[in-house]
């Protein structure tokens, strides 16, 4: 079981590149859930998390991110601005799965 | 070298400073306290939607059952207090940034008392003690912050040098924890008592009266006239170009001056008095609603490029609730030149529009009342207290949204479509 979150500045947009990101997992029947929720409320967020996707609005957080769970077992990637934008949970879902097989 | 390179590569040296002011741990802090008033600061524009209700029959029955006098209160301790919500709230987020392990909530009560312990107390007549309200409201805003600061950096101090007292083993560690919270929670006290006894021996009577004559009144000047809301308004579609959200970057610079504003506004509408202030918070978030992309998205819809519509299709649901990103990134907005010129400047075209028709008296000034994210274009701007201001959204964002994009749709369009037919010959 993996859990996947996925942050933007208010957890609007996340919330609906998530839903969808959610269809195109159980599509493919994959072992996890996701979470979509503001860069605020992640950072009180203390239940498990395998891999960390950030809207692309937030590339100024980015690095700091990726320091931070370095050594960890946390992937942290950010979504390309064209999959966000044009709302491409499939090919988001494919990241993931790579992102996991790290 | 093209002015497009120029341009990114300047952005590009400019990055790691966005960065810092992006995870600044102030700022962030600030943001999240504005974020977290809204819910008194909404139950106190109920109360005083109710007390300045344009209806007379209503208001004469909210009278009868006496209601009034329970809303006036209301409103002082939530629209009124807003400096008791901040103080609590700054600190709270700040020690939850400086020290990952720790949420803070002590510290916040403690903030809470630093800033009462220099708010002086009057005597009431015929007996008993009072908090004049003054300083609890929108003037005391910055005090607020800069007593939590203070107080969230005492107690940071305290836990990174392990200033603790040191007890038996066998004490049990639940008792050791609440005695070391003591420590911070007495050398706070001590420090405020401190610059209450320094201030009163001034001219300024007490540490509100300094700060809001020093630091509150020139800032809110600048920060909110309307050259600085263009220039804010301008720099935040300009980090939005290069990909950064931008209101979330600029806001907490500008945020808590505009909210002053806002609160200003509402006891003036409380006191059946006219309104103070053009520019707000809520002025703010009416104009610069979705960035003007919902009149872009509406022409999309009906391009001759089949690529533009289905992006508009896509981007339309989420535009209609001022979410930009869909079409931001999509189509996209971001370093996109063919539509530099208006995604940078046409929220400040209505933002002057707008302070144009408010300031002649055709759209109502706003009542101060923040507005929720997330709802549908028109309904986002009903907290606005007036039909002019909701009007005034619709016909921005519907009107004259789509003729200012226009010109940049059709080239950006004709271009499109050339492509479009080139690849199709190209797969014929």
């Amino acid at each position: 079981m993996k859990h996947i979150v996925l942050i933007c500045a208010g957890g609007f947009s996340a919330n609906i590149m998530g839903s969808l990101i959610r269809k195109a997992m159980e599509k493919h029947e994959f072992d996890g859930d996701l979470k979509a929720m503001s860069e605020w409320n992640f950072q009180n967020y203390r239940d498990p998390v395998d891999v960390l996707l950030l809207g692309p609005q937030l590339s100024y957080m980015y690095d700091k991110l990726k320091e931070k769970y370095k050594g960890t077992h946390v992937k942290v990637g950010m979504i390309a601005m064209t999959d966000y934008g044009r709302m491409d949970a499939e090919h988001v879902f494919e990241s993931i799965l790579e992102m996991l097989n790290e | 070298m093209s002015v497009q390179d120029k341009m990114t590569s300047f952005f590009d040296k400019l990055a790691p400073t966005i960065n810092k002011l992006g995870n600044n741990i102030y700022l962030r802090s600030i943001s999240n306290t504005m974020m977290g008033t809204i819910g008194p600061l909404m139950v106190g524009s109920i109360a005083v939607l109710f007390l300045a209700f344009p209806i007379q029959g209503v208001k004469d029955a909210i009278a009868a059952i006496g209601l009034t006098p329970i809303l006036a209160a209301v409103n002082s301790i939530t629209i009124g207090g807003l400096a008791l919500y901040v103080v609590f709230l700054m600190a709270k987020n700040l020690v939850s940034m400086l020290l990952p392990n720790e949420d803070g909530t002590l510290i916040g009560a403690l903030a809470l008392m630093s800033f009462l312990i220099i708010t002086p107390l009057g005597a009431l007549e015929g007996g008993g003690n009072a908090i004049p309200t003054q300083w609890l409201g929108a003037s005391g805003v910055f005090s607020a912050f800069i007593v939590a600061i203070i107080s969230a950096k005492i107690y940071e101090l305290f836990v990174k040098k392990h200033i603790t007292i040191k007890m038996p083993d066998s004490v049990p560690s639940v008792v050791t924890k609440s005695f070391d919270s003591l420590l911070p929670a007495f050398a706070i006290g001590i420090v405020f008592i401190i610059i209450r006894l320094i201030f009163q021996n001034t001219s300024f009577g007490n540490l509100h009266q300094f700060i809001y004559s020093l630091i509150q009144t020139p800032l809110q000047g600048l920060g909110t006239s309307l050259p600085a809301t263009l220039v804010f308004g301008t720099v935040a579609q300009l980090l939005w170009f290069f990909g950064i959200h931008g209101t979330n970057v600029i806001n907490p610079l500008v945020q808590p001056l505009r909210l002053a504003l806002d609160a200003e506004n509402m006891a003036a509408l409380a006191a059946g008095q006219a309104l103070p202030h053009i520019i707000g918070n809520a002025f703010w978030s009416i104009n610069t609603w979705g960035a003007t992309t919902l009149g872009l998205i509406l022409l999309m819809l009906r391009s001759k490029s089949s690529q533009y519509r289905e992006m508009g299709k896509i981007a339309l649901v989420p535009g209609i609730l001022g979410i930009t990103e869909p079409l931001v990134f999509g189509l996209p907005l971001v370093f996109n030149f063919s539509f530099f010129f208006p995604y940078i400047f046409n929220n400040v075209i209505i933002i002057l529009l707008s302070y144009f028709l408010t300031s002649i008296g055709i759209i109502a000034r706003c009542s101060g009342v923040q507005c929720i994210f997330g709802l549908p274009l028109g309904f986002h701007a009903m907290v606005g207290g007036h039909w002019t201001i909701v009007v005034w959204q619709i016909i921005s964002q519907l009107v004259i949204s789509p003729v200012l994009w226009y010109p940049w749709f059709k080239m950006a369009e004709k271009k499109k479509v050339q492509e479009e037919n080139e690849a199709a010959n190209l797969v014929a």
